[in-house]
């Protein structure tokens, strides 16, 4: 599960393709960790910088989902993820979860997790959209979308 | 060459609209059961805070009182039980074929919970407590539509 998250996370944050890739969406290039967050917010957030409006971009695992098979021998698992996207421009923030969902969807930008960890990713599927909210303090939008993953987990005796 | 066969379709069909209503009425009782249930498991968990720690505010002291998912992440605390009280399922309808049942919560800030903002972290518990039951609510459906079958 470890594995699993470092994947989902480097896959997003180390998108640095100039002009369409999240880091230059983001408009957080030069800094790290490159406005994508795990959870939530590390620190106090900074929406306008020196060089102009900065966005946000937090994933997180829904709690609670379940095997997914009725057999649970073969051990295939699913795991539900939400991406966030924060930005004062609406614009900005459908630009963001379309890369995010390209990034994401069907493993296109995802490596699998090497040898030696003990997850197998299969596929990663788009599931839907959260509703539009407005943020009312810092004055952003977001929304977030939710992602269904399917792995295995390699379980031996420790 | 083709033989000369006709397939008489419409008792079929006569068949599958008398088979409709009474699937249609399994399913909505399946569905009825389904929001209940996730109801149920989004409003579980989210105890009161004691009336002694709602002013002071000590992170250390109020986790010890949150409840903790299979996955080790926190549940959201209820401070009045207000909000964990205005979840509730919305009695299952069919319209124009389509077969709906909703859960919703009364509270405006409940978005804010399960989708965090800037300052606050997001304590989701709508989506995980359909997550939770997804396998059940698949199996009970199916049920629904296998009775309405053999009705």
């Amino acid at each position: 599960m470890k594995a699993l998250k470092v994947v989902i996370h480097t896959a997003l944050r180390d998108d640095s393709e100039a002009l369409v890739g999240l880091r230059a969406l983001l408009a957080q290039a030069n800094v790290t960790p490159y406005g994508v967050y795990e959870g939530h917010f590390q620190t106090t957030p900074n929406f306008k910088t020196a060089t102009g409006p900065a966005s946000y971009l937090t994933w997180q695992y829904l709690p609670s989902t379940g095997t997914g098979t009725v057999q649970s021998d073969n051990r295939t698992r699913e795991q539900a993820i939400a991406v966030t996207a924060w930005s004062e421009n609406s614009d900005t923030l459908e630009d963001i979860l379309t890369r995010a969902r390209f990034v994401l969807e069907g493993m296109r930008r995802v490596t699998q997790p090497d040898h030696a960890s003990a997850v197998e990713l299969h596929q990663i599927r788009f599931e839907g959209s959260g509703p539009d909210c407005f943020d009312d303090k810092w004055k952003v939008y977001y929304r977030a979308e939710h992602y269904r993953i399917y792995f295995r987990e390699k379980i031996t005796s420790v | 060459m083709p033989a000369d066969i006709s397939v008489d379709l419409s008792g079929v069909f006569k068949n599958l609209t008398l088979i409709g209503p009474k699937i249609e009425a399994e399913v909505l009782n399946g569905l009825d059961e389904a929001a209940a249930v996730v109801a149920n498991h989004a409003k579980r968990g989210h105890p009161v805070l004691p009336f002694a720690l709602r002013e002071i505010y000590q992170p250390s002291i109020v986790d010890s009182y949150r409840e903790i998912n299979d996955d080790g992440s926190y549940r959201f605390l209820s401070r009045t039980g207000v909000t964990r009280n205005s979840i509730l399922p919305i009695a299952a309808t069919s319209r124009r074929g389509r077969l709906e049942s909703h859960v919703v919560s009364g509270q405006a800030h409940s978005n804010d919970l399960e989708f965090g903002t800037v300052d606050r972290r997001a304590f989701p518990f709508m989506r995980p407590a359909l997550e939770q039951n997804r396998q059940w609510i698949q199996n009970r459906l199916e049920n629904a539509v296998r009775r309405g079958l053999e009705r």
